[in-house]
């Protein structure tokens, strides 16, 4: 084999490998970019999880009810005192049935009115819940929103190796045919 | 030799992303705690505030209903009677009701205000997305939550012995055109016109 033969081989080999070598640089960085994208995203979603676990059980926890209820007793219940001077005109002071009727009355009412606070409280814990999940969500969705550019990017890592690799295959294929067609002696 | 290829485009969008994050995380640190005195304490407050408010408003209204219908009461002579239990228990229930109105308008004072001051807050979380400028934010957050610190004005709380008063009334005339009724049936007594007292 002749050197010029061994070098055309030699120069085909290497523009081979190099062009393989661009290729696989490109998949790497394409699957790192993608990889460093949904590490990102899993960071947001641990973000949002809890936030809307909470939320979900805050849901169906009632155990703030009775505090409310009692907050609210205390409110009728002061409903049903009179300002001090009437206390002292024992002229126009209610029956005793109609004091238990009012007292049950003001105790229905506080049961009724503690529900309607305790939907209050939740749609504020749901407000600021929802907030923050807004803003994780458009952090996230603007994160994601770069991927595309990186791919592309990422895509195009591996175009300097690749023409250069081009171009030395083309010359061991050059050497190649003019090793084969050349006359002999020279 | 550099076999690099494609170029920073990507990498500086990136780098502006997550520089606006965490304008973004700042912008909300900042928020937060310009809202922060706006706890549960701070409703409690304001209710509180309410009632101390509107209730001696209310006091006055029962003490001047206790009055008028004591007065009339007397004025027809039947204080003592069973008509002026039916009259005790009936201003008993009006003034429990006024005053249940009342407490529920703290509340709904407290509630209304909170509403406020949530729907303030998220309108700046929008403006903090649109201009991911942090220091915009907490100076409006801080303004926000001044203007919120500051008294409100309460409307007076209305005529809670309204009902009672216009029965009452309503009442007193129906008496006053029976007795007139009466007094033409009988033509030596002097009549009583409506409205012009005994």
């Amino acid at each position: 084999m002749t050197p010029l033969a061994l070098l055309s081989l030699a120069a085909l080999a290497a523009g081979t490998g190099m062009q393989l070598a661009a290729a696989a640089q490109e998949r790497r960085r394409m699957n790192q970019a993608l990889n460093a994208e949904l590490a990102r995203q899993r960071q947001f979603q641990q973000e949002a999880q809890p936030i809307f676990q909470r939320s979900l059980e805050k849901t169906v926890d009632l155990s703030s009810l009775p505090a409310l209820t009692q907050q609210r007793q205390q409110l009728y219940r002061a409903s049903l005192v009179t300002p001090g001077e009437a206390v002292t005109t024992p002229t126009l002071s209610p029956s005793e049935t109609e004091v238990f009727s009012l007292q049950n009355q003001a105790a229905a009412r506080a049961n009724l009115s503690a529900w309607q606070d305790w939907l209050a409280n939740q749609g504020f814990a749901q407000l600021a819940a929802n907030r923050w999940l807004s803003l994780i969500g458009d952090m996230a969705g603007q994160s994601a929103g770069v991927l595309p550019y990186e791919i592309q990017d990422a895509s195009m890592s591996g175009t300097g190796l690749r023409t250069v690799g081009g171009l030395l295959s083309t010359l061991g294929t050059l050497g190649g045919v003019y090793n084969a067609v050349r006359p002999p002696g020279r | 030799m550099c076999f690099g290829g494609g170029d920073d485009g990507s990498e500086a969008l990136r780098q502006q992303e997550q520089e606006r994050q965490r304008a973004i995380r700042q912008g909300v640190g900042l928020i937060d705690a310009a809202f922060a005195p706006f706890n549960e304490n701070f409703y409690r407050q304001r209710q509180e505030e309410y009632l101390q408010y509107a209730l001696p408003q209310y006091g006055r209204q029962y003490i001047d209903a206790r009055n008028r219908l004591l007065f009339s009461l007397a004025d027809r002579g039947i204080l003592g009677s069973s008509i002026q239990q039916q009259v005790a228990d009936r201003f008993a229930r009006t003034a429990a009701q006024a005053r249940q109105q009342v407490a529920d308008a703290a509340v709904q004072q407290a509630r209304s205000l909170q509403q406020q001051i949530e729907q303030a807050r998220s309108n700046l979380i929008n403006q903090l997305l649109a201009s991911q400028n942090p220091t915009l934010a907490a100076s409006s957050a801080l303004r926000a939550a001044t203007q919120f610190q500051a008294p409100s004005l309460f409307q007076p709380i209305g005529n809670l012995f309204s009902d009672l008063a216009t029965i009452w009334m309503a009442n007193q005339q129906a008496q006053q055109w029976n007795r007139v009724v009466e007094a033409l049936r009988q033509p030596t007594t002097p009549v009583t016109t409506i409205g012009g007292g005994r």
